[in-house]
């Protein structure tokens, strides 16, 4: 039947896909036009996921806060950048004959053909998992170490795990792909270590002022701009069609599949969120429910490329699932996230990329496979998280992490930048004076 | 640095309570433990002194008020303060009074919780010193606000806020907080030091 040859023409070139490792090597990876197009595209697109994040975590905060949340999102992408392009490009992406991280191609030139095109592609992976701190630590964490922080991040702490994982553009492999790890487009190697150095920072910074009472009760504290939180949502999900689509890395039959398993597990997250509220009788606010289509599209990002449609849908809501019961976990522990992203990008990651190895197409249920993603999915957090409470821990000691409690008070966006988000519907606030 | 007048007092008011021996005790604590500090712990001392030497309940008001006395008497020249902070006093008086209001309606007096914690806060090294008491006293009984100065007014206001998220929770402390601006816009020196500087402005 011509149902069944295209399910094995799919099968065999998505098994084709990954027997390579994800980024195939330079020579013969975006070497076609319309490769080279879609991948620009889908850069255009995970790029636009920064105005989404920037939205949902402004969004999340109190007025007062909003435009330090901003901000940060917009210069972690600048500083981001600069320290993917300076050393993490090379650490990640160079020539890794060691299997742990790379050792050329620092510094690359934008010269013309497919390491351009590749570079601005994997810029905007290196910016996304350093704005995902910035939602966890809002509305208490001082601009200068924040952007610091993300320089470090993109140069030094992503680029490094992500070489075990990826580094086979020029030369080599990482000692993750080389035992078989899947992970297609970064559930581990993007959003888990976003989150874990989140989980770092925000320990190492403490909650907000009054987020728990003394009996450890957690107290609610509202966002200003829940539409703002769902515009960003939908741009993050938008983004997300680049994001995993883009991985692919050519304009292939493969991306349908990468694009219709994205989707099926972004839906089942929202749903498996509500179901989860539901039989928790945990409130199904706004922020939770959206943050449910965020926790289905981290999932999926490890094995949309490796699933069936119907794997998707279980690894989306079981995502849901684990983004609640993680999220209420970190409020008994006294951790405040302001945006939720260590529930989104953590735990759902960690899930999404242990349901990459159990569900692999192919290969269901190999213990084998899902050891190997045990394992990665541990030596990542290990790497990143120890190595991000090293770097907050310093800037804590060296130059302080906290706003005072006075800054605290007032609100960053007056504190760290002299401005108000909203003068008009603050007027009551501004400064006269 | 060079004793203030309340702290060359400060002997003779330890022996005047305590008693020749006690206070020579005591003043040799002040003498080797707080006397060198910028903004000596007051607080801290009375602790000290009152574990040090077992004073009962009647001997630690005694002390506490006579020291308060003196540091009180020293303190209250309003002669060189700027019109505008002044002003700013006042307004600021007005904020913690609307504030103390609207706790005593909540609950008929503010929460323990909320007094110990707003105590440790003004007993803290960036605290009100030895004007904690006093003030924390007026927030808990009411009564004549204590003479407190423009910058132990401002950070009055701002451990409030603190003891406040602490116990009522953020989105509580900031309606009672809005509720008391509106209430201080009312007053005259509102137009010269608008009560929104307290909560808004970086005065450090």
């Amino acid at each position: 039947m011509p149902r069944d040859r295209f399910r094995k023409g799919t099968v065999l070139s998505l098994l084709a896909l990954l027997a390579t490792p994800h980024a195939a090597h330079a020579t013969d990876a975006l070497t076609n036009a319309a490769d080279i197009v879609w991948v620009s595209v889908a850069a255009g697109l995970v790029f636009f996921m920064q105005a989404g994040f920037a939205l949902l975590e402004g969004g999340c905060s109190r007025a007062k806060n909003s435009t330090n949340v901003i901000l940060k999102n917009f210069a972690d992408l600048c500083f981001g950048v600069l320290g993917f392009w300076v050393i993490g490009y090379g650490l990640m992406f160079g020539s890794n004959s060691t299997g742990w991280f790379g050792m050329d191609h620092f510094l690359p030139d934008s010269s013309p053909g497919n390491e351009a095109v590749f570079f601005v592609f994997q810029a905007m992976f290196a910016a996304t998992a350093a704005t995902i701190v910035a939602g966890s630590v809002a509305e208490r964490m001082r601009f200068w170490p924040y952007l610091l922080a993300s320089f470090v991040i993109t140069a030094l702490i992503y680029p490094l795990s992500g070489s075990w994982v990826w580094g086979s553009f020029y030369e080599g492999s990482g000692w993750l792909a080389q035992r078989g790890f899947v992970d297609f487009a970064g559930s581990t190697v993007v959003h888990s270590v976003g989150a874990w150095c989140a989980l770092a920072a925000v320990i190492l910074l403490g909650p907000r002022l009054g987020r728990f009472a003394k009996d450890g009760t957690p107290r609610t504290i509202p966002g200003h701009n829940l539409p703002m939180v769902a515009l960003g949502v939908f741009i993050l999900w938008l983004g997300w069609f680049g994001f995993n689509g883009g991985s692919t890395l050519a304009a292939s039959q493969d991306v349908g599949t990468v694009l219709m398993n994205t989707q099926i597990a972004a839906v089942l997250g929202v749903i498996g969120t509500i179901m989860c509220a539901g039989l928790m009788r945990r409130p199904m606010s706004a922020v939770t429910i959206l943050n449910g289509g965020l926790a289905g599209l981290v999932s999926i990002t490890a094995g949309c490329a490796s699933m069936s449609a119907g794997f998707s849908a279980l690894t989306g809501l079981i995502g849901g699932f684990v983004m609640v019961l993680s999220g209420m976990a970190l409020e008994k522990l006294r951790i405040d996230d302001v945006v939720g992203a260590i529930p989104v990008h953590g735990f759902a990651g960690a899930w999404g990329t242990l349901a990459a190895g159990m569900f692999y197409t192919g290969d269901v249920f190999n213990v084998s496979r899902i050891g190997i993603q045990l394992l990665g999915i541990g030596a990542v957090f290990v790497w990143s998280f120890g190595a991000a409470l090293v770097l907050f821990g310093a800037l804590k000691v060296v130059i302080g992490i906290r706003a005072s409690t006075l800054h605290e008070q007032h609100g960053l966006d007056y504190t760290e930048h002299s401005d108000v988000g909203y003068p008009e519907f603050q007027a009551s606030l501004a400064p006269r004076s | 640095m060079a004793d203030t007048p309340w702290q060359m007092a400060l002997p003779d008011i330890l022996a005047e309570q305590l008693g020749a021996h006690a206070g020579a005790q005591a003043a040799d604590l002040w003498i080797a433990k707080y006397a060198s500090d910028a903004g000596p712990n007051v607080i801290g001392f009375m602790r000290e002194v009152s574990q040090t030497l077992q004073l009962d309940a009647r001997q630690r008001n005694a002390l506490r008020a006579a020291v308060h006395k003196a540091r009180a008497g020293a303190s209250a020249s309003p002669s060189g303060i700027a019109p505008e902070m002044r002003a700013g006093g006042k307004v600021a008086v007005a904020l913690l009074t609307a504030i103390r209001s609207r706790l005593v309606a909540r609950t008929g007096r503010p929460s323990a919780d909320f007094i110990d914690d707003l105590g440790h806060l003004l007993a803290d090294r960036d605290g009100l010193h030895e004007m904690a008491a006093p003030a924390l006293g007026w927030l808990v009984q009411g009564g004549p606000m204590p003479d407190l100065t423009f910058d132990q007014l401002t950070n009055l206001v701002h451990k409030v806020y603190i003891a406040l998220c602490h116990s009522l929770g953020p989105v509580s402390a900031d309606e009672v907080f809005y509720a008391a601006v509106e209430h201080a816009k009312s007053l005259p020196e509102a137009a010269q030091f608008p009560p929104t500087n307290l909560i808004f402005t970086d005065k450090k």
